[in-house]
């Protein structure tokens, strides 16, 4: 089966471009990674995001996402660490998705930013929840 | 080692593609029973739809996965927001994909 990310979508494009060069640099390369690893990110456990099957990739500015067989990151945190505070803070929420004849896998990447923001901003699963809600409820 | 004891019915069901269990409602009776449709539907169920009158058939609410994607992405292509699939598999070929 052949995988096809989607063009980004505005909204994607301008998280990414807020983001400083290296992450961003890393981030692109984990949204290419999805081409071959489709199922690389976490499943979205709670939420719209979660009913909708979507999945979320953590990343920071030490990973290497080339690497396909390298050494694993460093576990993500320990269990009486708080989300907030330790593990990687980024994350590309995507959502993966197949066509009927099961020809093409297609990856439509959400939101990319962080996971547990500071009051105030917003984390990547809300602008992946506030795109879903605009793509699937707007036409353009 | 553990076993589960399967009976032959509840064996029968889940090697079954059918949808399981299936229930008529209303949009009404979906609206105020919700909580209870989205579980059954998680678990491989579905809904014949009716409007609220039971004068119409709407269709049939399901969360099947390969239904689920082709909706999503015909919404997405419908709305504007990725290009046919057609297109999209060209720009890959041509390397205008991220």
């Amino acid at each position: 089966m052949r995988t096809v990310i989607a063009p980004l979508l505005p909204e994607a494009e301008a998280e990414l471009a807020v983001l400083a060069p290296r992450l961003r640099e890393i981030a692109r390369r984990y949204i290419r990674r999805l081409a071959l690893e489709p199922y690389l990110g976490y499943r979205v456990q709670r939420g719209r995001l979660a009913e909708e099957q979507c999945r979320a990739v953590r990343f920071d500015e030490d990973h290497r996402p080339g690497e396909l067989f390298g050494p694993r990151h460093r576990s993500p945190r320990r269990g009486d660490q708080d989300p907030g505070e330790a593990g990687p803070p980024w994350r590309i929420v995507y959502w993966p998705a197949q066509t009927p004849g099961r020809e093409l896998r297609l990856i439509v990447v959400l939101a990319v930013g962080i996971a547990h923001p500071k009051p105030g901003q917003r984390s990547a699963f809300e602008l992946a929840e506030q795109l879903l809600n605009t793509i699937h409820k707007e036409r353009r | 080692m553990s076993i589960t004891l399967v009976r032959s019915r509840e064996y029968a069901r889940l090697m079954s593609e059918l949808p399981s269990p299936v229930r008529s409602l209303t949009l009404a009776e979906i609206e105020t029973e919700h909580g209870r449709v989205l579980a059954e539907l998680e678990r491989g169920g579905a809904i014949r739809v009716y409007t609220n009158d039971m004068e119409h058939f709407l269709g049939v609410l399901t969360r099947d996965k390969t239904l689920l994607d082709a909706a999503g992405i015909a919404q997405l292509i419908e709305n504007g927001h990725i290009p046919p699939l057609a297109e999209l598999i060209a720009m890959d070929d041509r390397g205008e994909t991220p």
